[in-house]
């Protein structure tokens, strides 16, 4: 096909602009989608976020004393806390753990049937997942504590009874079901860089730390700030494993997280309008995070 | 040479893309319809097997009233259930009847979205008449007004089951159906055989629920009253301040096990189907799980008392069928409802399945006292027409749940500080703050 050359100040031809009108007829329905289930949703919840309203009755504007109830509320400042504290656990461990193994893996010879067994859990449903793990937390006959009083002899954690180990567990389960989609990742990144700088290092006389600090960890520096960009937005918007592990929010509501609290108050305490603006936060949270991220990237982050 | 009309490639992909888009846009136009007259859309919470017998009640109705088409649409999870008829009600297409949970129908009458009842229930279609039903089971569904918003469906009276093998095994002879008949069916010597038990060190004595008609429970099994109409006295009142500190003593010393945060599947029903606690607190709704065991033995007894009464009223867990103000036929919706929860409806659903008790006072009980399962199956029927539903928090969205909270910190966590006085203190403000701010939206 010849390319349409546009003069200055002539006009498209008849046929670009046939082109031009079929191609914004074929992405109508998938702008109505956009339109509908993420712009619409979008502003309303902002819209939402200023107004007190039950879900069935009037609404009434109310400003933004939505905004400063659940700033000052000690629950929200709980949702908060455990989603942070969850977020610090989570993000550096499955970071660093799917590097490593991405690592490992990269020298396999049966890095694909490994890839599969890692990536298993990234396509299960968390669901699923959270009915075995909560079999095997189980204080008296579960997997761990079983082996863990067989093997060392020592009585484990109560885990998902204890307001101290509610957290941790949800973590450790967090970190297993994701992992091989940050290890798919990394191999990815491993796979891009070029194998010429690692033997031009090897003739040069670097180790394999040497190598891996000073040329892997760089040129992989895009793909480890993808991962972390990814994994905080996860992090933060964690729900279904706090939710199938407690059911409730675990004792002393020690697993509620963000958007589990979100949860409640529309659907349990009927307060819509202040579970929109705690979505509001929550997405002013990761958005201030993300463009952090990316401000900081300039000083880690080494393209080719 | 003249050029040959030919579909090019790219007119075969314009007019593809164009049929797909269209029939795509006559799929979103063409769903969707209304009921026309003569049709009942109802909708409930149900597991599998409950679902089966509500289908057969459907079929059952529409063979009495063939010109009354009726729809049923379950939902298996309670807890996915109210958010989603909530969510037909803004969309509009609400069912006609639904069920409403303790916790929720005061929510639907505070926005106005269900109809009264009271005229209905006395005029020439109703099957029952509202008195009867057990009195104390109108709970939230009636206002102090009288009016009338939900009808009961059935109930679930709760009482202590007893597993006997775990009994037999800590060389406990008594047997508490025994005592109670005797009238020596106390807290000191329910207390004492949980403590037996629980001594054997994996087993556990009494599993303890978290829950507000639960500990309410145990304060009437002391004499104790924890609310004075509409407001909560629990923090005042002495023989509740006792039972709460009873509570927590037990769960400190080890004979009951607090049992709040176990997941399902490992609750409190599922440590007694494995014979691994002596005592829980239940309705009949774990009797048809327990059937299927061979080897449990168990049976049924009320709540110990610590009173001169050998029985206190205790809590009846209940669900109410209500009926969306914007139903399309007053009538038809009516005689579903009215049917459903009459006698004769509430026989034929309980009949096989078997877990829950009628609210009906007459009509009905066969099918708990026809049950030989368990011998004391009449102690459902006593506590039914005795017990209560629960007090005025059940009318504030999500007050029970933050008491229950703040319960769970102060005194049921190993990690609680004990401050049973002030934590009392600091659940009855809540309340009545609760209550008082409710009343006045």
């Amino acid at each position: 096909m010849s390319s349409v050359v546009k003069a200055s100040g002539s006009k498209l031809s008849q046929r670009r602009k046939n082109d031009i009108k079929w191609g914004y007829f074929f992405i109508l329905p998938q702008l109505f989608g956009v339109i509908a289930f993420v712009l619409f949703p979008l502003i309303y919840v902002l819209v939402l976020s200023l107004l007190e309203w039950d879900g069935l009755g009037e609404a009434s504007f109310v400003g933004l004393s939505n905004y400063t109830t659940e700033l000052g509320s000690s629950d929200f400042k709980n949702a908060l806390t455990n989603t942070v504290y969850y977020t610090v656990m989570v993000v550096p461990t499955s970071v660093v753990l799917s590097l490593m193994a991405a690592l490992a893996l990269n020298k396999l010879r049966l890095k694909n049937f490994f890839r599969v067994i890692y990536f298993a859990p990234v396509v299960t449903s968390a669901v699923a997942a959270g009915v075995v793990w909560l079999w095997v937390y189980n204080p008296d006959f579960g997997l761990i504590n079983t082996y863990l009083q067989t093997w060392f002899g020592i009585k484990g954690p109560q885990w998902l009874l204890d307001p101290k180990w509610v957290m941790p567990s949800i973590a450790i389960m967090s970190i297993w079901l994701a992992m091989g989609f940050y290890i798919v990742i990394f191999l990815a990144g491993l796979q891009g860089i070029p194998a010429t700088y690692i033997e031009a290092a090897k003739i040069d006389g670097a180790n394999r730390f040497q190598r891996f600090w000073y040329i892997t960890l760089p040129l992989l520096s895009p793909t480890t700030f993808f991962v972390f960009i990814i994994a905080i937005i996860n992090s933060f918007q964690v729900f279904d494993q706090a939710f199938i592990l407690t059911f409730d929010g675990g004792p002393a509501n020690s697993a509620v997280t963000m958007v589990y609290y979100l949860r409640e108050l529309a659907f349990v305490d009927f307060v819509y309008g202040r579970s929109a603006a705690v979505a509001v936060v929550l997405f002013a949270i990761i958005l201030g995070l993300t463009l952090l991220q990316f401000r900081v990237q300039r000083r880690w982050v080494h393209y080719e | 040479m003249n050029r040959v009309d030919r579909l090019t490639r790219r007119d075969f992909l314009k007019l593809s893309g164009a049929g797909v888009a269209g029939v795509g846009l006559l799929g979103i136009y063409g769903c969707g319809g209304g009921s026309s007259g003569g049709q009942v859309d109802w909708a409930s919470w149900a597991n599998s097997g409950e679902a089966a017998r509500f289908n057969e009640y459907t079929d059952h109705f529409m063979e009495m009233y063939p010109n009354i088409q009726v729809t049923y649409t379950p939902t298996p999870n309670y807890d996915d259930y109210h958010p989603k008829i909530l969510t037909q009600l803004n969309g509009g297409d609400a069912p006609d009847a639904f069920y409403a949970g303790d916790i929720w129908i005061a929510q639907f009458i505070k926005n106005g979205t269900i109809s009264k009842l009271n005229k209905l229930m006395e005029g020439s279609n109703s099957k029952e008449k509202p008195d009867a039903f057990a009195a104390g089971l109108w709970g939230p569904a009636r206002t102090s007004e009288g009016d009338i918003y939900g009808i009961t469906v059935d109930c679930n009276p709760t009482l202590i089951w007893y597993n006997k093998g775990v009994l037999q095994d800590a060389n406990i002879s008594d047997d508490p159906m025994d005592l109670y008949e005797k009238g020596e069916w106390k807290w000191d010597v329910f207390q004492q055989m949980c403590e037996d038990v629980a001594a054997k060190g994996d087993i556990n004595g009494f599993m303890f629920e978290n829950g507000n008609n639960w500990f309410y429970s145990w304060c009437r099994q002391n004499g104790g009253t924890p609310y004075d109409g509409e407001t909560c006295v629990v923090n005042e009142d002495a023989k509740s301040v006792e039972a709460f500190q009873w509570m927590y003593d037990n769960i400190k010393s080890g004979a009951f096990t607090y049992a709040g945060n176990l997941p399902t599947g490992q609750a409190s029903d599922a440590q007694f189907n494995s014979s691994r606690t002596a005592f829980m607190e239940a309705g009949r709704w774990v009797l048809p799980v327990y059937k299927e065991n061979s080897t449990l033995k168990y049976d049924v007894v009320p709540f110990p008392t610590n009173t001169d009464k050998d029985m206190e009223p205790g809590w009846v867990a209940t669900a109410y069928m209500v009926m969306n103000k914007k139903t399309a036929s007053v009538k038809d919706t009516f005689t579903f409802i009215t049917n459903f929860t009459s006698a004769a409806g509430q026989k034929f659903r309980l009949e096989k399945a078997g877990n829950a008790v009628p609210s009906v006072l007459e009509g009905a009980d066969g099918v708990v006292t026809s049950d030989t399962t368990l011998e004391g199956a009449k102690y459902f029927l006593d506590i039914r027409n005795s017990g209560t539903v629960g007090y005025a928090e059940l009318s504030v969205p999500g007050l029970v749940e933050d008491m229950q909270d703040v319960l769970e910190k102060h005194l049921w966590l190993p990690s609680g500080d004990g401050d049973v006085q002030g934590t009392l203190d600091e659940i009855a403000k809540m309340a009545n703050e609760g209550i008082e701010e409710n009343s006045t939206e």
